[in-house]
């Protein structure tokens, strides 16, 4: 590898598109270690992470940075702004939007609508294009996420839901399931009454954020496994159903505030308290 | 038919067709035009490994021209055929040395093969699987490491 010249070093280097994989590949040597800082490198690396286009999130995340550290020298991408994107990125979602779900009768318009309602803009919304569901009996929407590091993640629905929730629609499941390559399989799941009613209303009007239980990704200690999360929405009753709109289910990395976690004798109390306690134990 | 000798010394007769593969080559040729039948000296490239680089060429010599460089999102390291996989099932001296090749021979193609091999290899791996993999001789001093390990510290899962 060292015997390599750099302008090959950088032809691999650009074969790298998980960021962490640059990090560590360019930390086992020094003279790696220089592609780390070159700018050649970084401007690939962010440029191919905002340009993908089912990333609305992490665009916009990246132009509120560079706007605010860069206003000067708006083409010129400094180190510190990718650190910060990188750190967002490290922590930030992992997204499936409407047009990448799988979603029954989802061809048919007459059932389910894909559509740019741009009526109901939001903050929260990270597709252009939303599902949105006319009448169906047989309701089973999935989405998959793959490549999910291990982690704590909290598994999110963003959705607009007729208020007050239609009873047609107290039923419908929403779950979050690990199926990891050993065949381990976790899951999480609500009936959609019990999400929607601990929520109050919120600035993100109509688009609510709807919160599953926490999911423990890849329990193996140390392990670097790549766990596949499946995201569903089902009901099967006979009942007709309308109303919903998806925009986009997405994994949110679980990460403690610091202040909490600082004293290893007292982790906080409360509902986070408890989570990151058992966090803990869950990795050891 | 054209000649070309490796470092080595090793003669090689290959179709016009092959050889062209090689922007190196191919413009060589233009300048010495057709009537010149002296090989073409590679003095970088040893015969085992222009060995292995006439062979991919041969199985590549039917394949569409590539089409022009488009500002589309790069393909994926993993985006690779059966074929050429099977055909980078070598060890790693001979794997950077046919990186090396197609470097100097100008063989886009097969550089992409060759650094989207390695990057695989990187993939998933830990700093210190990557050293053992590649045998990397870790030259920082502790504080440095120490150093790094902190600003990595958002790379680790847990």
């Amino acid at each position: 590898m060292e015997t390599l010249p750099v302008e090959l070093h950088l032809q691999i280097t650009g074969w790298l598109r998980n960021p962490r994989d640059l990090a560590r590949f360019t930390a086992s040597c020094r003279q790696l270690q220089s592609l780390w800082f070159s700018e050649e490198v970084w401007r690939r690396l962010v440029l191919d992470v905002v340009s993908s286009s089912d990333n609305h999130v992490l665009s916009a995340e990246y132009n509120r940075i560079n706007s605010k550290t860069s206003k000067n020298n708006s083409n010129n991408i400094n180190r510190s702004t990718l650190a910060e994107i990188m750190r967002f990125y490290a922590t930030a979602t992992s997204i499936v939007t409407a047009p990448q779900m799988n979603i029954t009768w989802g061809q048919d318009s007459q059932y389910w609508l894909l559509t740019n309602d741009s009526t109901i803009r939001s903050d929260v919304r990270n597709s252009e294009m939303v599902a949105e569901l006319k009448n169906v009996s047989w309701l089973d929407v999935s989405a998959t996420l793959t490549h999910v590091r291990s982690g704590i993640y909290v598994p999110q629905l963003v959705v607009v839901i007729p208020r007050p929730l239609h009873r047609s629609l107290h039923r419908v499941k929403v779950s979050a399931q690990i199926s990891s390559e050993n065949g381990a399989e976790t899951k999480v799941s609500r009936e959609l009454s019990d999400l929607v009613s601990n929520h109050v209303a919120i600035a993100s009007f109509p688009w609510l954020v709807i919160n599953l239980p926490v999911l423990f990704v890849g329990g193996s200690m140390g392990g670097d496994n790549l766990s596949t999360v499946i995201f569903r929405i089902q009901d099967h009753s006979g009942s007709w159903k309308s109303g919903l709109v998806i925009d986009s289910f997405q994994l949110v990395k679980f990460v403690p505030a610091p202040e909490v976690v600082t004293h290893s004798g007292e982790r906080g109390s409360g509902i986070i308290g408890s989570i990151i306690s058992s966090a803990l134990n869950f990795f050891g | 038919m054209v000649k070309i000798t490796s470092s080595d010394n090793q003669e090689f007769t290959i179709a016009k067709e092959i050889a062209n593969q090689s922007v190196l080559i191919k413009n060589m040729l233009e300048d010495v035009g057709e009537a010149d039948d002296q090989p073409i000296p590679l003095p970088n490239v040893s015969g085992a490994i222009l060995q292995k680089v006439i062979e991919y060429a041969t199985m590549h010599k039917d394949d569409p021209p590539a089409a022009p460089e488009e500002e589309t999102r790069p393909k994926s390291s993993e985006d690779i055929e059966e074929r050429d996989k099977e055909f980078m099932n070598v060890d790693q001296g001979t794997l950077f040395e046919v990186i090396l090749a197609a470097n100097y021979l100008d063989m886009k193609n097969l550089l992409d093969l060759g650094c989207k091999t390695v990057a695989n290899m990187i993939k998933g791996k830990s700093v210190e699987e990557i050293r053992k993999t590649f045998n990397i001789v870790n030259d920082f001093t502790p504080e440095e490491e120490e150093q790094i390990r902190k600003e990595n510290e958002w790379c680790e899962d847990r």
